[in-house]
């Protein structure tokens, strides 16, 4: 069996007032600062999903909390720790098969955050069913959208799942640093995130996120600076 | 209290009908998993690869690894050891354990039992084989250390069992992290274990380190017996029709397994010793007890299940085998553990969202077999997914490459999406398509890129190419190929391979 190097006096995830802590630049998107516990995210973007997801995911895994993601083969793990994902808090489950809505509803029982790329069509039953159990194991549901600007699949899962989710978290726009024609190397991106949903007041609400390498030249995500109450 | 064991060194390669001084070994995976004595006299060690193998032993038959077929041919030995002695506890198919105090005061003394069971077991063989088979047993004060002395064919004299076990290596235990958490320590051999203060151990490692600390201290555990639990834990079903064949009994035994592990798990416990019964249509039985290494999960009883049955009804002769199909199936925990004593922790008691993750994960794995769920370790490489491994949930990390440098390395930050199968995409610059000289020259500079059924769009920025020629002494695996990075006016930053003058996307900077 694997097991998880839990770093000294963590405390247990159930701490931060109902919700889970994130990073900086997302606490400051999100009504106190955190991740509520029992409810769902979708997040979109033609460019930039996957590193918004990272970020999420960064703030929640450092505080000790497991995550699962389902149905992406493609997911870059050597990038999920750089963001500061552990990888020894990380499951993956690349190809769920036919099952996959009882696979998600086992992980919501097993870990605080699953991460759904939607293998099909969800029946309004089957999405109420999962989002109730998300809600008794005070598990997040993260709906991603999986369609990107190079991938050359349908229409957009997100908009496909029955009910939208509490919260969505849109990459609007994404900019790499570093690179000039001839010349250089990837270095930072910057990407716009609109956020919105049930329980955030008022207008969608923008920040910034950057991702990469940040100017001391650490990958982010390794420095924390969880905002809780 | 007093165990036996009984030890068949190297048994694959009896069950084969092969003798120990043959050259043979056995392959699982790709690598050696055990060999002849003869082998290894040779040099053949497990872990190797068939052509190091080889290469030390020319003249080395190779089978393939076979547990199905090691359990068969060893339960007409376990028949014969039940006449002798009532209650044997099997292991895996070449070893076997089982009370002492009993069968020594009935056979005389710990010698005389000893010897009595080398040589009906020794005379058993040599009918049936034709071959003359090692056999040893061995007898220590705990079942952990019998099974150690029974390699070394030695009767360990009561009270003497810690001094026995003091220099042997800590991966004896058989638990991983406590073996890293050790070694890290400065700790290497059972001895400098044993020396540990208990309550220190305790404290510091949780309750499984500190039952490894007792094994080491020459103890006997005393199992959490069923009678205090005062509750049956089994379960069963019929099979109707009776199944006469290996396969289908098996998979009946697939839901039952599961059903047992979930009754366990309610309970907080998980099974160490498991019972298996199976009854015919015309009331013949074969029970047998199996142990495990350290608990069963659904996967090993499903195993037990299948070695047992293809022991009673695939069995070489005709006697051997049951005159009808199983009828019915019973599946009993006969030793049970509490779970929160499994795990060791390296720096305290897990916290609760760890055992629940690791519970959660473990049902998963049930639903969608071994390899449905995995989790990633860091290593050595070059290329995008070559600097990560995915290891299959519930399997143990295997070991990897230190870090080390590996020229031409793509430099952080990583992509976060690479395409199990690159994207095919062509790439023009102002003078046709950008191709690679043989001397790494770019053509012209790219100025669009096309993907399969869109339309073309500008290259905002790019760099490279970065050489990769790897392997150029192997012709199969010799690569040449340069990468380029480069970002897109609406498709994003990718990370692309180009290879005799073929573009792909590798790996996409989402």
């Amino acid at each position: 069996m694997a097991l998880a190097l839990v770093q000294p006096n963590i405390p247990d995830s159930t701490d931060f007032a109902g919700g889970l802590p994130l990073v900086t630049e997302l606490g400051a998107l999100l009504p106190g600062g955190i991740l509520r516990r029992g409810g769902s995210v979708g997040i979109s973007g033609q460019t930039g999903q996957t590193s918004l997801l990272l970020k999420l995911l960064a703030g929640p895994v450092a505080n000790g909390s497991w995550v699962a993601v389902i149905g992406l083969p493609a997911l870059g793990v050597e990038a999920a720790n750089e963001f500061g994902v552990s990888l020894d808090r990380l499951a993956l489950v690349p190809d769920p098969g036919t099952a996959w809505l009882d696979v998600t509803a086992a992980l919501l029982d097993a870990v605080d955050i699953v991460v759904l790329y939607p293998q099909g069509n969800c029946r309004p039953g089957d999405a109420s069913r999962l989002l109730a159990r998300a809600r008794e194991r005070h598990s997040v549901l993260v709906l991603m959208d999986g369609q990107l600007a190079i991938s050359p699949s349908g229409r957009s899962a997100l908009a496909r799942w029955p009910q939208s989710p509490d919260l969505t978290l849109a990459a609007t726009e994404s900019s790499w640093s570093g690179l000039t024609p001839g010349h250089g190397t990837l270095h930072h991106c910057s990407i716009s995130v609109a956020a919105s949903g049930r329980r955030l007041p008022g207008p969608r609400r923008t920040g910034q996120v950057t991702t990469g390498q940040t100017t001391t030249g650490q990958a982010t995500g390794r420095r924390l600076n969880a905002v809780a109450r | 209290m007093r165990f036996l064991a009984v030890y068949f060194p190297n048994w694959s390669v009896t069950a084969a009908g092969y003798s120990q001084d043959e050259q043979v070994a056995f392959l699982h995976a790709g690598t050696i998993i055990g060999c002849s004595t003869a082998a290894h006299t040779d040099g053949v060690r497990p872990g190797q690869r068939r052509r190091e193998a080889k290469r030390h032993c020319p003249m080395l038959t190779i089978l393939t690894h076979d547990s199905d077929r090691d359990a068969k041919a060893f339960e007409p030995l376990i028949t014969a050891l039940t006449q002798l002695v009532p209650r044997i506890e099997i292991t895996t198919p070449g070893l076997c354990t089982m009370a002492a105090a009993g069968p020594s005061r009935y056979y005389g003394s710990e010698q005389a039992l000893a010897k009595l069971l080398n040589e009906e077991l020794s005379s058993d063989l040599l009918e049936r084989t034709n071959q003359p088979a090692t056999i040893r047993v061995g007898i220590a004060d705990s079942r952990f250390a019998a099974g150690l002395a029974a390699r070394h064919a030695a009767i360990i004299a009561p009270g003497h069992t810690e001094e026995f076990l003091a220099p042997f290596p800590i991966s004896t235990l058989g638990i991983d992290d406590l073996t890293i958490l050790s070694h890290r320590l400065g700790i290497h051999t059972l001895g400098q274990f044993a020396k540990l203060p208990t309550r220190s151990v305790l404290s510091r490692f949780g309750t499984a380190a500190s039952a490894a600390h007792q094994l080491a201290r020459g103890e006997h555990r005393e199992p959490l017996s069923i009678h205090e639990i005062a509750q049956v834990l089994a379960v069963s079903t019929e099979l109707d029709p009776p199944a006469e064949r290996v396969d289908i009994a098996t998979f009946a035994a697939r839901s039952l397994a599961s059903e047992l592990i979930d009754l366990l798990a309610r309970r907080g416990l998980a099974c160490t010793v498991l019972r298996i019964d199976a009854q015919t249509e015309h009331g013949e039985t074969l029970t047998r007890l199996w142990r495990a290494s350290t608990v069963f999960d659904a996967e090993t009883i499903i195993e037990r299940v299948r070695w047992q049955l293809s022991g009673w009804l695939d069995a070489g002769t005709k006697d051997q085998r049951p005159t009808a199909g199983i009828m019915l199936l019973q599946l009993h925990a006969d030793e049970v553990a509490g779970t929160a004593d499994l795990q060791v922790s390296l720096w305290g008691e897990m916290s609760d969202t760890d055992r629940r993750a690791v519970r959660g994960l473990d049902r998963v794995r049930g639903l969608l077999g071994p390899g449905g769920v995995v989790t990633a370790v860091l290593r050595g490489g070059r290329g995008p997914g070559d600097r990560t491994t995915l290891v299959p949930w519930g399997e143990p990390t295997p070991a990897l490459d230190p870090p080390m440098p590996w020229p031409g390395q793509v430099t952080s930050p990583a992509p976060t999406l690479i395409h199990p199968q690159p994207i095919p995409v062509e790439v023009i610059g102002d003078h046709g398509p950008v191709g690679i000289s043989m001397r790494g020259e770019i053509s012209n500079s790219p100025t669009q890129l096309r993907l399969p059924n869109r339309n073309w769009q500008a290259i905002t920025a790019w760099a490279g190419p970065w050489l990769i020629d790897e392997r150029w002494w192997d012709r199969q695996t010799h690569r040449r190929q340069a990468r380029f990075q480069l970002t897109t006016a609406q498709a994003g930053a990718h990370l692309c391979t180009v290879q005799r003058n073929r573009w792909w996307i590798e790996a996409t900077y989402d």
